[in-house]
């Protein structure tokens, strides 16, 4: 019941104010924030997809024109092999990084209509998985860049 | 409870009108938090390393002269500048907002973290916008002089 019984009557438009008010679920500004998030983490996963999907393509095409290559190409070929396996690596870790943001997107959304605390916790826990993903990448990045430069300076020493 | 005239909060919400944060969200938050911070030294390593590059070709005697090279030089600085350091600053701020919820469980703490990570996808949305288009351009550039090389 409001506090003045004779304000005019108003109806919530936007669905938003529901959470809080009337669930005591998610509180309205932590739900706005994520609402605010979500556009970009889609389409940042579309984009992952669309960039995975065609690295993927090219890996299996590069692949599939190397095998139809005679015998003296493919002695070039073998180098551009392994630069099309890696293609293909990086085309998969871009897919799984669009299938870890769009999931982040889609618990945002359910957030959005349920308010729920699991909501909440799942889309979380998305973007948390996300982050240690990118960092453990990071991670592995680092110690091959590493050991690269000191297979060079022992190389050249 | 000590004062009786305090309102209620439900015990369910996870950051209800009680402002409070839950012990499962603090626990995913903490998990969270030293990755962001992980990343974002590295890509301020990442600054850092190309603004010394930059810094050493530029005090390099000119390899083709010139103000061009001058110019591409300063150019790398601002893309530097653009894709290392404002991600960086952006994630660095969102593990120190993480760190100050995780020592109040305030739900305004909670929002202001998210507020962070939400200016980081922003960014990250916008360059990946300008990109594309950049992109687009040099295809459909590439179109057009295809298209009247082969009319001639």
């Amino acid at each position: 019941m409001a506090d003045n019984p004779y304000e005019a009557p108003s109806a919530n438009l936007s669905g938003n104010e529901t959470f809080a008010a009337h669930t005591g679920g998610v509180s309205q500004g932590v739900v706005e924030q994520l609402r605010r998030t979500k556009g970009w983490t889609r389409f940042i996963s579309v984009m992952c997809f669309i960039l995975g999907g065609l690295m993927l393509l090219g890996a299996i095409f590069g692949g599939t024109v190397l095998s139809n290559m005679d015998r003296s190409v493919r002695g070039l070929g073998d180098l551009v092999g392994v630069i099309m396996f890696i293609y293909g690596v990086m085309g998969v870790l871009q897919i799984i990084f669009g299938t870890k943001l769009g999931g982040f997107s889609s618990a945002v959304q359910r957030l959005m209509y349920s308010a729920r605390e699991s909501d909440l916790e799942d889309a979380l826990d998305r973007q948390r998985s996300f982050w240690v993903f990118a960092g453990v990448l990071v991670l592995i990045g680092l110690i091959i860049a590493i050991l690269g430069i000191f297979t060079v300076y022992s190389k050249f020493r | 409870m000590d004062r009786p005239y305090v309102p209620h909060t439900s015990s369910s919400g996870a950051v209800g009108i009680s402002g409070r944060v839950t012990p499962q969200i603090i626990g995913i938050m903490l998990r969270t938090k030293g990755w962001v911070r992980f990343i974002a030294v590295m890509l301020f390593i990442n600054f850092g390393i190309t603004i010394i590059n930059l810094i050493v070709t530029m005090n390099a005697p000119s390899r083709f002269g010139g103000d061009a090279e001058r110019i591409g030089q300063f150019i790398g600085i601002g893309v530097a500048l653009l894709l290392y350091l404002y991600p960086a600053v952006k994630l660095n701020s969102y593990a120190s907002r993480i760190g100050a919820l995780l020592q109040s469980a305030r739900t305004g703490d909670l929002e202001a973290a998210l507020n962070e990570h939400r200016g980081f996808w922003r960014f990250v949305g916008i360059v990946t916008i300008i990109l594309v288009s950049i992109f687009v351009l040099f295809i459909f550039i590439g179109m057009v002089a295809a298209v009247s090389r082969s009319s001639f």
